[in-house]
């Protein structure tokens, strides 16, 4: 039982992205039938593609950052000796949480201000920071998920 | 000390022409001390036309020029005044905007922490389409109509047609493609600028629906001035706003001429086919009638009903 | 003796941080927070602005185009489409390089977007040209390339948002950014004898061993048709997409959902390839792919704020087309201007921020606008595959699992070969005319 949730807990936002990309799809397509078949419209169809879109690229880049795949420059760091490339992998990670913390952290504020506006949103009319929420979450999570992924590589780089 | 505006339109607008009006004022006026940047198509707030009035209300942007459905979301009253059909015309948004129903919504944007300096125009919305003219409500049967948010959505749905919404990036191609048959928009504002003339064939200025727009300064900053800077910067709004009120209008009578001048076909309706919108919206009319508050709307009806 | 303006700082930190291996993402984050807090203003702002940056309708394609991509490999029916192609054009000097440009092409007139034009046809072709012995970088620098061309040739987001900005036609625009666009995308073709020197040697048993030739026992007719055949669900992908775009059936953005309900229907009813399993893998990898993509544009947009809030471009711009009344140099500083924000920032964000400073300019040497347009389009496809920041070099490194700097030198030849294109257009302008006058 433990084995299983840690199981799940760590591929969480695998799951998430899974599940929020089927539902876009379907509702984007939907929307297309729906107004070519019949005299109907689903009136949030943009709505909820956008904050799917939204979900999907903070919890996309956690899995990403995991793998070590977002995109960097490594031609003048591997041109370092030896010696200095953990020190300087490590200070790239140190900077990169930095930044997602200090986004988490705005995004934060950002939620609060919008709970305390009472702002809802354009087509369901929900209080925005339902949608919202996901921007400090996500980003604390693209950060966890990046110090995940620089422990597994030092590890792989241990046995090369 | 430099002030900043932020507005959603690009700098060809008259929401352009009525913020630099105002910083040459205010320049003027306070010899130099209050020098207003204005920043053009929402750009201080990353392009989210909504949010820029929220950033306003919690002090993070000097002034805002934004139109009451911009608003919407936050003040959820300013959708008064575009109920559709409640004005009939211009002399009636005046009396509305210079009169008690002006004052009570300033001082609800007040409790959102935005002073509302002057009320500008962005204009009635009309309808235009690809399809036949629109003369009746039965001629909207089974339109798919591009529409800007919920209540033009519940709208449309009465009026029989086919409601959709899409960002506005889109519905250039989506209206030359024929994705969609229609969108409504004002004439000054959005359909000559934009050119929607070259992918639209008919319009009907059926002046269903207005829209205001309002120069606000953030409570935070206002308070902060003293009573004589409040004055000039009060006097300026006002100066400013009026100028662009004029240049709206007159490139609302000019754009119906310059539309016909690009092969649209315009149809006029008569009063009597406007009463048969009238009356074929009162549903939608009713329903957020009760969501901005029974109250407000009596209140503008009758400011608007004086004026005849 | 380091008195340089915020904007410039920020500049300089972002490179720095770019060469100690921070993601490109990251820096440009951290280099604009920073140029924030010197400027005293905007950190409150940094998540409303982080927050719309992510929610950009018109990217909403990209992580669809990613998905149906990886789902069509998946399924089975890229393999078809490219067994196709090979029996059909094999025999064909530079054979696949061919198809991809005239792949590239046809797409763009589909596509008003860089980034999902990569994402559509990328896979398909960078697999195609990489087992005619393209080397991979080459193939995935040429769709960067031909993809960014989706900008040039109509439908275009870039040329209707131009069209309002400048006032002029965009029904105009759209006619006369078509001969520019084939002229473009011809110039690709000149860059494809250049790299088959280093591919001659291994030709032959690469291509046999990564693809063995379908059909081989019949003749030529019966062997193209019975690879038709095969590959026609995956054939029939551009007329659905196309044909449902031009009958107004659906929208370009909804035609990238269109393209995953296709793939999928194709991949579960008609060749039964794919299962629960494999659509998960293709799901996250998807999500991930285009994350990676959008969470540059997301930090990149704080960029651009502070770029456009202390007009970095404006002060720089005044400043170069002050140096001369040349027409020629002053077309060759607005060139080498949008060049260089297009390094940085999207296409949008910098006509937004550098026409109210050209047009000026464009009026008072009475330039035809509906050609500026053109010229500045090219300009900013351009952008869209230089590096550091080039959105379609970001999703091909990912579709192609190759690395920024492989695919950017590599990018080099096209380089050369748009910038050719570029001066063809400034010194003929009629091009862009000659359609417009023939139509009316
Ligand atoms: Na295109
Ligand atoms: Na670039």
């Amino acid at each position: 039982m433990k084995n299983l949730i840690l199981k799940i807990a760590d591929r969480l936002e695998e799951y998430v992205c899974s599940l929020i990309f089927l539902v876009m799809t379907f509702i984007g397509f939907a929307n297309v039938l729906v107004r070519y078949l019949s005299n109907y419209s689903f009136a949030a169809t943009q709505e909820i593609l956008l904050n799917g879109f939204l979900l999907l690229t903070v919890f996309g880049a956690a899995i990403a950052a995991r793998r070590g795949q977002h995109l960097a420059v490594t031609l003048f760091a591997d041109m370092l000796p030896a010696a200095l490339q953990p020190f300087v992998r490590w200070f790239s990670v140190f900077l990169g949480v930095l930044l997602l913390v200090l986004s988490a952290w705005y995004c934060g504020e950002m939620v609060m201000n919008q709970r305390a506006s009472g702002i809802v949103s354009a087509g369901l009319q929900v209080p925005s920071w339902y949608y919202s929420l996901a921007l400090p979450l996500g980003f604390l999570m693209i950060a966890v998920r990046l110090v995940q992924g620089a422990i597994i590589e030092q590890k792989e780089r241990a046995y090369v | 000390e430099t002030l900043r505006l932020s507005h959603n339109t690009s700098d060809t607008t008259s929401w352009h022409q009525g913020s630099e009006k105002f910083s040459e004022l205010l320049n003027e006026a306070t010899g130099g001390d209050l020098d207003v940047r204005i920043f053009a198509n929402a750009q201080l707030s990353g392009g989210d036309q909504m949010k820029q009035a929220e950033m306003v209300g919690r002090g993070a942007l000097d002034f805002v020029v934004t139109s009451a459905i911009n608003v919407t979301p936050i003040v959820p009253e300013m959708a008064v005044f575009s109920l559709p059909y409640l004005y009939s015309g211009y002399d009636a948004v005046d009396a509305t905007t210079s009169g008690a129903p002006g004052d009570r919504m300033k001082e609800i944007m007040a409790e959102h922490g935005i002073i509302v300096l002057a009320w500008g125009e962005n204009g009635f919305r009309e309808v235009t389409n690809n399809v036949h003219p629109i003369k009746s409500p039965e001629d909207l049967k089974g339109l798919k109509m591009r529409v800007a948010g919920p209540m033009y959505i519940d709208v449309m749905t009465a009026l029989g047609a086919n409601p959709q919404q899409m960002q506005w990036a889109e519905t250039f191609s989506a209206l030359q493609q024929g994705v969609v048959d229609g969108q409504e928009n004002p004439i000054g504002a959005v359909i000559v600028p934009q050119r929607v003339y070259e992918v639209q064939k008919y319009i009907t200025p059926w002046h269903y629906s207005y829209d205001p727009i309002f120069l606000g300064v953030s409570k935070e900053k206002w308070d902060g001035w003293d009573a004589e800077t409040q004055v000039k910067v009060q006097a300026a709004a006002i100066e400013a706003m009026d100028f662009q009120i004029k240049v709206t209008r007159e490139g609302t009578a000019a754009g119906l001429d310059k539309l016909r001048a690009e092969g649209m076909e315009v149809y006029e309706p008569t009063a009597d086919e406007l009463q048969a919108f009238r009356d074929a919206t009162k549903e939608p009319f009713d329903k957020w009638s009760a969501k901005v508050g029974p109250e407000l709307v009596e209140l503008f009806q009758t400011s608007i009903n004086g004026s005849n | 003796m380091f008195d340089f303006d915020t904007g410039t700082r920020m500049l300089i930190l972002f490179g720095i941080l770019l060469v100690i291996r921070v993601p490109v993402a990251f820096s440009l984050g951290l280099s604009s927070l920073f140029a924030m807090w010197q400027m005293g203003f905007g950190l409150d702002l940094v998540g409303d602005l982080l927050a719309s940056g992510i929610t950009k309708f018109s990217l909403l394609a990209i992580p669809f185009f990613i998905l149906a991509g990886i789902l069509m490999g998946t399924a089975g029916m890229a393999d078809r489409m490219i067994r196709f192609f090979r029996v059909l054009m094999g025999s064909l000097p530079g054979g696949m390089g061919l198809v991809g440009v005239v792949v590239s092409l046809f797409w763009g007139a589909v596509s008003g977007s860089g980034p999902a034009s990569v994402a559509a046809i990328g896979p398909m072709v960078i697999r195609g040209m990489e087992e005619d012995g393209y080397p991979k970088a080459f193939a995935a620098a040429m769709v960067c390339t031909g993809a960014a061309l989706s900008i040039v040739i109509p439908p275009s987001i870039g040329l209707v948002i131009y069209g309002v900005i400048a006032e002029v036609s965009i029904g105009d625009l759209f006619i006369a950014a078509i001969l520019p666009g084939v002229v473009m995308g011809a110039l690709m073709l000149a860059a494809l004898p250049f790299v088959r020197v280093q591919r001659a040697a291994n030709k032959s048993s690469k291509l046999a061993e990564l693809a063995p030739m379908p059909y081989g026992e019949f003749a030529f007719p019966k062997r193209v048709w019975l690879s038709f055949r095969d590959a026609i669900w995956g054939l029939m992908t551009p007329v659905v997409i196309l044909g449902g775009i031009y009958t107004g059936i659906f929208t370009p953005t909804e035609a990238a959902v269109v393209a995953v309900v296709y793939a999928l229907f194709v991949g579960f009813f008609v060749y039964r390839s794919l299962t629960i399993s494999t659509l998960f893998d293709a799901l996250t990898d998807a999500a991930a792919s285009s994350a990676v993509v959008m969470l540059v544009v997301t930090f990149a947009s704080l960029f651009g704020w502070v770029v456009t809030v202390d007009d970095v471009v404006g002060r720089y711009s005044e400043g170069l087309l002050a140096l001369s009344d040349s027409q020629w140099t002053i077309m060759l500083v607005m060139a080498v201007i949008l060049l260089i924000a297009g390094m940085f920032m999207d296409a949008v964000t910098i006509m937004f921020i550098s026409l109210p400073i050209f047009l000026p300019v464009v009026r008072a040497l009475e330039w035809d606008p509906v050609w500026f347009g053109v010229f500045l389009m090219i300009n900013l496809a351009i952008g869209l595959f230089t590096p550091p920041v080039g959105i379609n070099l970001f999703v091909a490194a990912n579709v192609a699992k190759l690395s920024l700097e492989k695919i950017a030198v590599a990018a080099v030849p096209f380089l050369i070969t748009s910038t050719l294109g570029l001066a063809i257009i400034a010194l003929w302008p009629e091009l862009t005319t000659y359609l417009l006058v023939w139509m009316k």
